[in-house]
């Protein structure tokens, strides 16, 4: 018998695997700890595991033959394990969830740091990511898109053959002029929902719809929504977006985390808003770019701003509004850039 | 454990409800630490996080005043959830850039998913402790393949009317694989009550399809006459109904799922024993949860979490567990120092971690 009693903890034991309670102490002698229980006292060896402590939860030590001492007396076993120099497993937790003003604090911080370098980091990845993907690659890609918009949207044109033979002429003379490949082609097709439009796929086509050439009759202005559609290419804007966007889905399921369930009602609306910011630079960027190679392939200077106007006519609302939530920028402020000077 | 002789009489059943001992502000605290710990280590904590969330529901779930454990560490998750990150990476890249091996690919998940289940149920099983005994988890490859993959294929052809005794089948065979300690439990359940929830579920699913009609063609007539479908093109219009729609079946699912879970959860309790006792008396179980209840409390979870952009989330997980938790008492035939432990050590921790991740949930 020990002269000087330490600390003691009640509880209850159980031997290696039973649901049979013996009433218990553990003590604290010297540092070393002894547990007494149905009137056996046996010094608990080397290899015993400690739960983590939890408010509320209660602690066991379990034996390396697997008996277990189990205590609704949290802190008196925080204080026991101190005494004999044992680390007391989520003691560090527990008094940081007694913290919550703090923790909330931080957490906010924390987030808005990681959402600041994200938005810095990301489209800076997607770009030396978008130049590091082969031409062919990107291409591949590019044509998959194709077939699946020709699944779901595009149908086949009406535009007759003579039509398409002189668009395409008019576009190889942009897509030379720009020294971009012969494997860029113009693919004609019936917009039906997206209506009077151009579309510059990864690497390859560049699709224009009947609705567009019905609304833009004139070579020169047409030349100006084909380059700018060409300066998309040249830049791999469509390959940078398709990047950037998996890249946040990527972080914000990671934020979120997968027991969440809320990445689905998340993704797709609020990925478009922080996207628009860098969609809005793309189309000032394709503008700018659109200026210079119709200049240089012998276009009038009028026709990107001319083919804006008349895409301008067609839009009942949100044309001009949508410069936070659609991704061009508002049409007015796109056709004063495009004004030659 | 005193050596008197069996009293002739049996003493009648003892009713021990489960109690949960922990609060919304509790579990609430944890959740935050746990979340500013996740995003400061980039996710990493999230095993860690696993592992006290666990602790913190299984040990304020109380029995006959004891509770139970989730008894792994972190590391051990944490390790298993690495692996099973690589395997499900290797398997999208697989499918993903070879769509020729999709077929075999197939096979494997279909043959190999069984095994996974098992292995990861049984983690799950071992891992739980209540006093100085674990349970344990001992399905066959073979059944879990024939009740979740084979059975699957006749009762989807002859129009689902199997499902309800598909479903019982599957409740049976979980309930009787798994064991509390050396002790096995045993399912008596009526096909007929499986097929009246069932019939109710589906009652409750036309029910509630009435007013959702009634409301959409409301709207619709309404909205004609007025300017506010003319403001919008027709792509609007177009989104607008499909918004609608989809609200509509995500409402549905949201409470006719849970009304039917709750019901196949109290019919499976309710006939559910457990034996091993050395007088070889039967201990029983009892569930008086409310279906309707239970999917109230789920849906109202689910908007509560939603509009508070998850911040609700730890009041809508106690909430729910309290109400499972609180409907359900164990009927002791004796008491509850007999059951004993096999020795078996908890592996598999890959296969749970795989199940996590990729939502495969298989419960009572
Ligand atoms: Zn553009």
């Amino acid at each position: 018998m020990p002269s000087d009693p330490g600390p003691t903890v009640d509880g209850v034991f159980y031997p290696a695997g039973t649901s049979r309670p013996l009433a218990a102490t553990l003590t604290a002698t010297g540092g070393t700890l002894s547990l007494t229980a149905g009137g056996l006292i046996r010094p608990v060896p080397d290899g015993f595991r400690v739960s983590e402590r939890l408010t509320g939860v209660a602690r066991a030590l379990t034996l390396p033959d697997g008996g277990r001492f189990v205590t609704e007396d949290g802190s008196g076993f925080s204080a026991l394990l101190a005494t004999c120099g044992h680390r007391d497993r989520g003691g560090l937790m527990t008094r940081l969830e007694q913290r919550g003003r703090l923790v909330m604090v931080l957490l906010v911080a924390l987030t808005l740091l990681l959402v600041l370098g994200l938005r810095l980091m990301i489209p800076a990845a997607s770009h030396w990511l978008a130049h590091q993907i082969p031409p062919a690659i990107e291409r591949q890609i590019g044509r998959g898109t194709l077939t699946t918009l020709d699944h779901g949207l595009f149908s086949p044109t009406t535009l007759p053959e003579e039509e398409q033979r002189r668009l395409s002429a008019l576009f190889n003379r942009l897509r030379d002029t720009a020294g971009l490949p012969p494997e860029v082609t113009l693919e004609f097709r019936q917009g039906n929902r997206l209506k009077a439009n151009a579309v510059a796929l990864p690497g390859g086509p560049v699709v224009l719809t009947d609705e567009m050439v019905a609304l833009i009759p004139q070579d020169d202005a047409l030349a100006g929504i084909l380059a700018h559609e060409l300066g998309h290419l040249h830049a791999r804007h469509g390959l940078q977006q398709m990047i950037r966007s998996s890249l946040w889905l990527v972080s914000v399921t990671l934020y979120i985390g997968d027991d969440a369930g809320l990445s689905d009602l998340v993704s797709g609306s609020t990925l478009a808003l922080i996207d628009s910011g860098y969609s809005r630079d793309d189309e000032r960027d394709a503008d700018t770019y659109a200026l210079a190679l119709t200049a240089r392939a012998g276009f009038s200077p009028g026709g990107l701003a001319d083919a804006l106007t008349a895409l301008r006519s067609t839009c009942r609302t949100d044309c001009d509004s949508g410069s936070l939530l659609s991704t061009h920028p508002g049409l007015t402020e796109r056709i004063e850039q495009a004004r030659p000077r | 454990m005193t050596d008197l002789p069996t009293p002739p009489v049996s003493p009648p059943p003892m009713a021990h409800p489960l109690r949960f001992t922990g609060s919304t502000a509790g579990y609430f605290r944890l959740w935050l630490v746990n979340l500013l710990l996740s995003v400061a280590t980039l996710g990493v904590w999230s095993a860690w996080a696993k592992v006290r969330t666990k602790k913190y529901f299984y040990g304020h779930t109380r029995l006959a005043g004891s509770a139970f454990d989730y008894d792994t560490t972190g590391w051990v998750i944490l390790k298993g959830r690495a692996v099973a990150v690589a395997v499900i990476a290797v398997w999208s890249v697989l499918t993903g850039f070879a769509p020729l091996a999709a077929l075999p690919l197939g096979a494997v998940v279909f043959f190999g998913l069984p095994w996974i289940i098992n292995r990861g149920l049984r983690f799950n099983a071992r891992v739980t402790v209540w006093r100085n005994v674990r349970f344990d988890f001992q399905g066959s490859y073979g059944r879990t393949l024939l009740y979740f993959f084979v059975l699957i294929i006749p009762v989807y052809m002859t129009g689902l009317l199997g499902l309800p005794w598909l479903q019982r089948a599957r409740s049976r065979y979980l309930t009787e694989s798994y064991r509390f300690g050396t002790a096995p439990f045993h399912l008596t359940a009526d096909l007929g009550e499986f097929y009246a929830a069932y019939l109710r579920t589906v009652l409750a699913g036309v029910l509630m399809l009435i007013p959702a009609i009634g409301i959409g063609v409301g709207l619709a007539v309404g909205l004609d006459g007025s300017t506010v479908l003319d403001s919008l093109n027709s792509d609007q219009a177009a989104g607008v109904t499909l918004v609608a729609i989809y609200a509509g079946i995500f409402v549905l699912t949201a409470t006719v799922l849970p009304y039917l879970r709750a019901q196949i959860l109290a019919l499976t309790l309710n006939g559910t024993t457990l034996g091993g006792s050395a007088t070889g008396r039967l201990h029983r179980f009892s569930c008086t949860l409310s279906p309707v209840r239970y999917a109230w409390i789920c849906l109202s979870n689910l908007a509560a979490v939603a509009v508070s952009l998850g911040l609700l989330m730890p009041w809508a997980t106690v909430r729910l567990h309290r109400y499972t938790v609180g409907a359900i008492t164990a009927h002791a035939a004796e008491d509850l120092d007999g059951f004993v432990s096999a020795q078996e050590t908890a592996s598999g921790v890959i296969s749970s971690e795989i199940m996590d991740l990729e939502g495969i949930s298989v419960a009572l």
